[in-house]
């Protein structure tokens, strides 16, 4: 059988499943009201409970900070500067979700053509990611730091060995969150953007070549 | 949107869900996924439907948006296979007699369809529905030389497919 003889063929086949799978106004205006799966809007509601989720934290921290400030650390300067931390990690994350929330909302519209909205997939995806790693990278060990900082005795501090051990920490903390990421990044989208990359070359192999 | 637009918009897929069906039917395993993607591409459809110009073909529109959301979108991780084939028993159409070596041969044909790539399946799915190579280079984004030469050599493997289940 030659694809032309399988045209009529399938034209009757799919006329008559259609026929069966038909579904009425009522219906369409109920899946209306339903929430996208698209690339696009499930990341940007992530980002939004990242941020909602941060500022929490962020909350929960102040209130110990001005009623249990004790609890945290009997040093004011000490505390201070535990706050300062936060208050840094809160303002860089928030230019950070603001970020990621720009980058992937410049992916292109569904009513674009197959070529050019996977090739705006693949490209915001890859500086996406990029984005996501360097950041978890630098704020993971700041923040891993300022609570080991602040949870250590004063008289502690003073010696070069709780020095040694907190960079030590720190560092291994950084390589830790590397791997993690990397293989969080990979698990949720690295065969998402690999699968994309791949029609994206199918799109663009030999475009000239002759009929 | 406004309830005259939602009811145009609701109108217009009613008259051409079909195109979203055949969609359906190409990149998805089981009815359930079939469900979820055909909800996928109706919300797609209402978002694009405001900055639709009249200049392009309604249908061609949908077949852009439909295509681009099967084969852009994120699937939850899943044990089967992506590529399955319809049986005899799924092919049989009732009050269409069709003889059981060409019941087989549809079957070898579907098969060898769900075998391939994403790319592929949507360029062939619109060959299949009379598209010409100029509105499959709109729909796609690549140039109806480009086509051509895509058809052909879809058909050349389809052929090779074919011949290996000695067809």
């Amino acid at each position: 059988m030659n694809l032309d003889d399988f045209k009529s063929s399938w034209k009757v086949y799919n006329a008559h499943t259609i026929d069966q799978l038909k579904v009425g106004k009522e219906q369409i205006k109920q899946m209306l009201a339903g929430k996208t799966q698209d690339i696009v809007s499930k990341i940007q509601r992530n980002i939004r409970y990242e941020l909602v989720v941060n500022y929490v934290f962020f909350i929960l921290l102040s209130i110990g900070y001005f009623f249990y400030p004790t609890h945290i650390t009997s040093d004011p300067a000490e505390r201070n500067v535990l706050y300062a931390i936060w208050i840094f990690v809160l303002v860089t994350s928030t230019v950070y979700y603001a970020l990621k929330y720009h980058q992937i909302s410049q992916i292109k519209h569904s009513s674009e053509t197959l070529k050019v909205r996977i090739k705006s997939i693949v490209d915001t995806m890859q500086k996406y990611l990029k984005i996501y790693l360097y950041f978890s990278l630098a704020i993971v060990p700041i923040t891993i730091f300022g609570l080991i900082i602040a949870s250590t005795d004063s008289n502690a501090k003073s010696s070069l060995l709780a020095w040694i051990v907190i960079i030590g920490i720190t560092c291994v903390t950084v390589a830790i969150v590397y791997v993690f990421t990397q293989w969080y990044i990979n698990k949720v989208y690295g065969n998402y953007v690999k699968g994309l990359k791949s029609c994206l070359h199918e799109l663009s192999e030999n475009e000239d070549a002759p009929l | 949107m406004s309830k005259i637009s939602e009811s145009l918009f609701v109108t217009e897929i009613q008259q051409h869900q079909g195109i979203i069906h055949k969609v359906c039917n190409m990149y998805c395993d089981d009815a359930e996924d079939r469900k979820d993607l055909f909800q996928e591409i109706l919300l797609q459809l209402w978002r694009a439907f405001p900055s639709f110009r009249q200049e392009a073909k309604m249908t061609t529109w949908m077949y852009r948006v439909a295509l681009n959301t099967a084969i852009s979108r994120l699937r939850k991780q899943k044990r089967k296979p992506e590529n399955t084939a319809l049986s005899i028993s799924e092919l049989q159409i009732a009050d269409t007699p069709i003889d059981t070596e060409k019941e087989e041969q549809l079957v070898q044909m579907h098969k060898a369809i769900a075998q391939l790539n994403k790319i592929e399946k949507a360029i062939m799915m619109l060959y299949l529905e009379d598209k010409s190579y100029d509105e499959i280079a709109e729909i796609i984004g690549i140039t109806k030389n480009h086509v051509g030469v895509k058809i052909n050599r879809i058909k050349i493997k389809l052929k090779s497919q074919l011949e290996a289940q000695n067809i």
